[in-house]
């Protein structure tokens, strides 16, 4: 095991030098983005335009030797639109599916909120399922299939709301921000980004990499690990500003990211320390405060004040 | 909290109504309806919303103070201290039942002490020690629970808590009070700035338990008890039981039926008198000691000295400059007052063994004619004590000889009669009320009626004013004297052996030492003495205490080298207590223990959400002793590994 | 952290120390009433000492207090760091302008922990907060500490949103509270089209295609009022009016937070757009709480397009009941 630990370092270590290679990051942001890759999970990046998502998404599948497709969500975007559709092959003489932009294997859905609920539950049952379904005959994506979603809260016009229950599919919500001083600098002294990805070389065969998301699995959580774990997730439900706390559902995606996180680290062991470090983008998006607004304050009262089971 | 709070009122108040229950300020009549308006106050505080209620409230406060002020006035100055007592008390009971959950109740905490002030005035009771011992804790108690209501808050599982820590604080303060008590140098003989003038003597009306040189029957009142040390008597040689725990003051043979007194200068028969040997010392010729003492007459104003009816010798230390002294020829020793500047008096004593004194070598001195008055009752008897005496004499045979007769009296009266101090409920006021078998008496009483009895029997015998103690100190063979062992019983004139001692009051009384067997009695007679010390606490025992304290832990040294085991004994609760820590720390692994204490020993404080490797990059960004980095570094790898791995 | 101070309690039972001191000076020596006195003593010096103890190590922090409405209880929590020996009776306070000291209290304390109370109902307004500091007078009561502690700036009070119950109702009642000019539905999305059930609004009727099919189609909307709303508030009238205008953004601002939606307010001195990716609605409730009247020949709001809705409505309350 500890070979393949090592080796697990070594190939994530070389995606991230080469993913900020191409572009400026800070590592709160890269990290939770990469344990979702590993864990399996979907990302929900939401931030200003302009910060480079799409760059982002784009970099991370090269870097994988992953095949990418961006959709660009509208209202008028029909299921089939990124499903795919039968289309009359006069040549053949039959009916051949058109696999749509989500048969990839990282899929840039951009501006989730713009489309209609059809749409949207469309890509959120590919999200969960791994598969879709057309004309009744169940479809299986990519493998690896991982979706990193966008939502831009700038505009307001010609948006809807994405349901809460929707937002439980993704394992992460992240923040992407403006760069800090010193990475803006970096960008605009750099060279162009477009460029650099041009000569990418890919760090991590397909086939290692979903060696790599088999391996999550085998990380060990122990005792006090999951005892921690649980107890934050009570507080959260015995929180008197909490409308509803971390369910059971949500408790056990931290875990899994958490487990990521610990062999994104090189370790077959879950620290407590994974459990804090995505305590934010994985449970903010999951705690429905009573007052609404945002949980983020709430997780960190609560990671402050339950104690660290030792 | 606001319901423990009221009952810790309750309970305070109730301390209170000890207080002035072991003055004897009050009889049952003002101390039972106060009780039960005490306890019942939870019930009725809902009532307190009614207009009448509080008007009732203060219509019979007022009508009660209208009592007490009457009381007051007529009983004169002497009832004024109990009198505001007894209104403190009706005051307390007020407060508890009329103060609401919004209003404060700081009165009630200073009155309920400024009864503990006063009642320790009047009475020196080991009781006072007991109820101050669950007065202290319940005030500070309800202090702190007072504190905490009036901050507000919720206090859901806090009550346990409260109490716990509150005992805690009690018990600290208690226990500094006695180390101040007996540290802090004081003048104990300071007479206060406005000296004698507010002294609380015991008033006209209230008797004093002393000796007293004349003996008047009926005087009634309350009686004050003192715990005052009038004499020390310590043992030269010989063994305690050597020594007869009577100490004579003064002989009285005339009985007017109401009066005990004393004609000097007529002939006492049946005994050698003092005779000077020059330099202080006077003797009895013809006998020889078995014990020697060393008395120390404490009180300056004490007009006799006080020996055993069993002294054959004794000498003034100093050669009698301590004054002049003049042997009666009852063989007791007056001592004239002269002076202001009279000091307390040393003098050593030898005496022959009881029974010795009085021994068969002597018969022939042993007058046949015995003077009327010893022999007869003067005055007026009651009719009760003459057939009282038939009564007792039927059972006995007319041969009876005089040892017998008396032994049969004394019995009968210490069996049958009860002893009361004056002014108790249910004490006589006569000779023949106490007679009669209605009321119960002290022991005057007991002896002045043993003394009419054998009169009328014929048997001649007078009646002697002294002390009675058993106070042995076994360690320091010092038995001491109080006021309140102030005594009185019969010397019967045996015609074989003389002059005898008979004490027909029954023992168990207050002027009894430590009377009856068992651990419990012990137990008892040892808080007596302790408290004794600390009510009778001057700088002689002041010093022994520190220099005791000083010692104690040389002491304590010696005594384990002696007998190591006592150490192991000792130890044994601190075992327990570590036994009972280490099972409980067995739970907690190992590395979890050892990354605490390495955590522990860096001072930095642990917010409970830390996890070890964020303190401990906490750690490293601070600059710390290296060693104990590393060995933070240590544990937190080896905790990881064995907790989380 | 000052000194410990004596109470109202410390006070009297010092005069009462006193007098008993005198008492005991006066009179000539007793050792029980010296052990009164010792007691006394010991208890008062313990009493400071343990007060001082008490809250000696302890920190604290109010942390920003959300805006709340007019009219309800405000929660507020303090959060203390307590240590490891319990704590007795600590009372946080907070001197809010013009409305005097609040208070939040905990019998005992122990470790990291909040002490939670609830300001009283206060009237609209921006109550600065002038001092928040952590007092205890445990455990006896006789003396009492306090020492100053981080808190809020500001306690926001914002205008009761009660009066604008329709806004439970969603969109339509967003549209029908504005009533001028507002139609929520002019941005709502049809995403569908089904047949016509008995009681579906005939404004949903759609002509076209219920012609070509020959029966009533309804066209079905999806996104509730996931739409921005602009205001426009005109604070040039009297204060009964302005004051049922705010009650009314109130409810319009927490109907949008609610939905996380956007809303754009301009008024004299003040403009702006809040909600998620914008300034937060805390600056919008801080302005409603703070909004006093202008006088009538004040001047202008910024200009505004005529189809954004403003309040007061032109007639007094509008088609409301």
């Amino acid at each position: 095991m500890s070979q393949t630990i090592t080796e697990v370092r070594d190939a994530c270590g070389d995606i991230r030098r080469r993913l900020l290679d191409v572009m400026v990051l800070e590592e709160e942001t890269l990290d939770p983005i990469l344990t979702a890759l590993l864990a399996r999970g979907h990302v929900l990046i939401e931030g200003i335009p302009g910060t480079g998502k799409t760059l982002l998404a784009r970099t991370l599948a090269r870097v994988a030797g992953l095949q990418f497709h961006r959709i660009q969500f509208t209202n008028d975007l029909m299921p089939s639109d990124i499903v795919g559709s039968s289309v009359w092959r006069p040549d053949l003489g039959e009916f051949r599916f058109v696999r749509g932009p989500l048969f990839a294997n990282v899929v840039l859905a951009d501006e989730i909120n713009r489309t209609s609920p059809r749409t949207l539950s469309c890509l959120l049952e590919a999200m969960e399922r791994g598969q879709v379904t057309v004309e009744g005959e169940a479809l299986t994506l990519a493998e690896p299939f991982f979706v990193l979603a966008t939502r831009n809260p700038i505009e307001f016009h010609g948006t809807y709301p994405v349901p809460e229950a929707a937002l439980d599919r993704f394992l992460m919500r992240v923040h992407l921000g403006y760069p800090g001083v010193d990475g803006e600098l970096r960008l605009y002294l750099g060279e162009d980004p477009e460029a650099v990805l041009d000569g990418l070389e890919p760090a991590i065969e397909r086939r290692d990499l979903l060696a790599l998301m088999d391996a999550v699995d085998t990380i060990r959580v122990s005792e006090p690990v999951a005892a921690y774990c649980y107890q934050v997730t009570a507080a959260t439900r015995a929180h008197e500003s909490v409308a509803l706390g971390v369910s059971p559902r949500a408790a056990m995606s931290w875990i899994r990211a958490a487990r990521a996180r610990a062999l994104l680290a090189g370790r077959d062991y879950v620290l407590p320390d994974d459990l804090k470090a995505l305590a934010h983008p994985v449970l903010s998006h999951r705690i429905f405060l009573a007052g609404g607004g945002d949980a983020g304050e709430l997780i960190e009262e609560i990671l402050a004040s339950v104690p660290v089971v030792l | 909290m606001r319901v423990l709070f009221r009952l810790l009122l309750v309970a305070l108040v109730l301390a209170d109504l000890g207080f002035v229950y072991i003055t004897e300020a009050a009889s049952w009549i003002w101390l039972g309806p106060l009780l039960l308006l005490t306890v019942a106050s939870p019930l009725l505080l809902p009532l307190r919303r009614h207009l009448s209620y509080r008007l009732l409230w203060n219509g019979s406060v007022l009508a009660a103070f209208t009592i007490l002020v009457q009381h007051a006035s007529r009983a004169g100055v002497a009832y004024l201290l109990e009198d505001g007592l007894l209104l403190a008390a009706l005051c307390q009971v007020h407060l508890l039942n009329n103060i609401g959950p919004d209003q404060k109740p700081d009165l009630l905490f200073f009155n309920s002490f400024l009864i503990a002030v006063v009642t320790s005035y009047l009475s020196l009771d080991l009781m006072y020690s007991v109820l101050f011992l669950v007065y202290a804790p319940l005030l500070v108690l309800a202090l702190q629970v007072y504190a905490l209501l009036r901050s507000g808050g919720e206090g859901r599982g806090s009550t346990g808590r409260v109490l716990r820590d509150g005992l805690v604080r009690a018990a600290a303060a208690v226990g500094i009070t006695m180390l101040v008590f007996l540290y802090l140098p004081r003048d104990f003989h300071r007479k206060g700035l406005l000296g004698d003038r507010i002294r609380f003597r015991p008033p006209a009306g209230m008797l004093e338990a002393d000796f007293t040189e004349e003996v008047t029957l009926g005087r009634s009142g309350p009686m004050r008890v003192s715990d005052r040390v009038v004499l020390t008597v310590r043992l030269l040689s010989g063994t305690p039981a050597d020594v007869p725990g009577y100490f004579r003051g003064a002989t009285l043979d005339f009985f007017d039926g109401r009066h005990w007194r004393y004609a000097r200068g007529t002939s006492v028969p049946g005994d050698e008198r003092w005779v000077p040997a020059g330099d202080g010392t006077f003797a009895r010729p013809g006998h020889r000691g078995a014990a020697r003492i060393r008395v120390e007459l404490l009180d300056p104003h004490a007009t006799r000295l006080f020996l055993p009816l069993s002294a054959v010798r004794f000498a003034l230390e100093g050669g009698g400059r301590g004054g002049r002294v003049a042997p009666l020829p009852d063989l007791t020793v007056y001592r004239p007052r002269s002076g202001l500047d009279r000091q307390s008096v040393s003098y050593t004593a030898t005496l022959s063994r009881p029974g010795r004194a009085a021994g068969r070598t002597r018969r022939s001195r042993v007058p046949r004619r015995v003077p009327a008055h010893l022999r007869n009752p003067a005055g007026k008897v009651p009719p009760a004590a003459r057939s009282l005496a038939e009564r007792i004499a039927r059972d006995l045979p007319a041969d009876a000889p005089q040892r017998v007769v008396v032994e049969a009296f004394r019995s009968f009266l210490s069996r049958r009669y009860r002893y009361l101090l004056p002014g108790q409920e249910g004490s006589a006021r006569d000779l023949g009320e106490f007679l009669r078998g209605g009321a119960g008496g002290h022991c005057e009483y007991f002896a002045t009626a043993l003394a009419v009895l054998l009169r009328i029997r014929g048997i001649p015998c007078r009646l002697v004013t002294g002390y009675r103690s058993e106070e042995w100190d076994a360690a320091n063979r010092v038995l001491a004297i109080r006021a309140r062992h102030a005594h009185a019983w019969v010397e019967v004139l045996d015609p074989d052996a003389g002059w005898m001692t008979v004490d027909p009051t029954p023992p168990g009384d207050g002027a009894a030492g430590a009377a009856g067997e068992g651990i419990l009695a012990r137990l008892g007679a040892l808080l007596n003495r302790t408290w004794n010390e600390v009510t009778g606490f001057d700088e002689k025992a002041r010093r022994r205490a520190v220099a005791w304290l000083a010692a104690l832990p040389s002491r304590v040294g010696a005594g384990i080298g002696r007998r190591p085991w006592l150490l192991l004994l000792a130890l044994l609760p601190a075992g327990g207590l570590w036994l009972r820590r280490t099972l409980r720390r067995r739970r907690v692994p190992p590395e979890v223990r050892a990354w605490l204490a390495a955590a522990g020993s860096l001072g930095l404080e642990r917010p409970p959400g830390e996890t070890p490797r964020a303190f401990l990059a906490r750690a490293r960004r601070r600059a710390l002793p290296p060693k104990r980095l590393r060995r933070l570094e240590e544990t937190t790898a080896a905790h990881e590994a064995a907790r989380y791995r | 952290m000052r000194p410990p101070l004596p109470t109202g309690l410390g006070v009297k039972a010092l005069l009462f120390y006193g007098v008993l001191g005198g008492a005991f000076l006066a009179a000539p020596y007793s050792n029980l009433y010296f052990l009164l006195l010792a007691f006394l003593t010991v208890l008062g010096v313990l009493g400071y000492f343990w007060t001082w103890r008490n809250l000696a190590g302890v920190t604290g922090r109010i942390p920003d207090i959300e805006p709340h409405p007019a009219g309800a209880p405000v929660p507020w929590r303090v959060e203390v760091r307590a240590g490891r020996r319990a704590r007795f009776g600590l009372r946080a306070r907070m001197v809010l302008s013009g409305h005097g000291p609040v208070y939040a209290a905990a019998q005992v304390l122990e470790g990291s922990s909040a002490i939670r109370g609830a300001l009283p109902p206060l009237p609209r307004g921006v109550y600065r907060v002038e001092r928040a500091d952590l007092g205890s007078n445990s455990p006896l009561g006789l003396f009492g500490v306090r020492r100053g502690i981080p808190g809020p700036d500001a306690v926001v009070v914002y205008p009761s949103p009660a009066a604008a119950p329709e806004l439970r109702r969603g969109a339509a009642g967003l549209a029908d509270l504005l009533g001028n000019g507002f139609s929520g539905e002019g941005f709502l999305q049809p995403s569908s089209l089904r047949e016509y059930r008995p009681g579906d609004d005939p404004r949903r009727i759609h002509h076209k295609a219920s012609a070509r099919r020959g029966a009533f189609v309804i066209k079905e909307f999806e996104g509730g009022a996931g739409n921005g709303i602009e205001v426009v508030l005109d604070r040039r009238t009297d204060p009964a009016s302005l004051e049922h205008a705010l009650s009314l953004l109130a409810a319009v601002a927490l109907a949008a937070r609610e939905g996380k939606e956007v809303v754009e307010l301009k008024s004299q001195g003040f403009a702006g757009t809040f909600g998620p990716g914008h300034r937060p609605f805390r600056e919008l409730l801080t302005f409603l709480a703070a909004a006093e009247p202008l006088p009538a020949g004040g001047p202008a709001p910024p200009p505004a397009s005529p189809a954004v809705p403003r309040l007061p409505a032109r007639r007094p309350a509008g088609g409301r009941p």
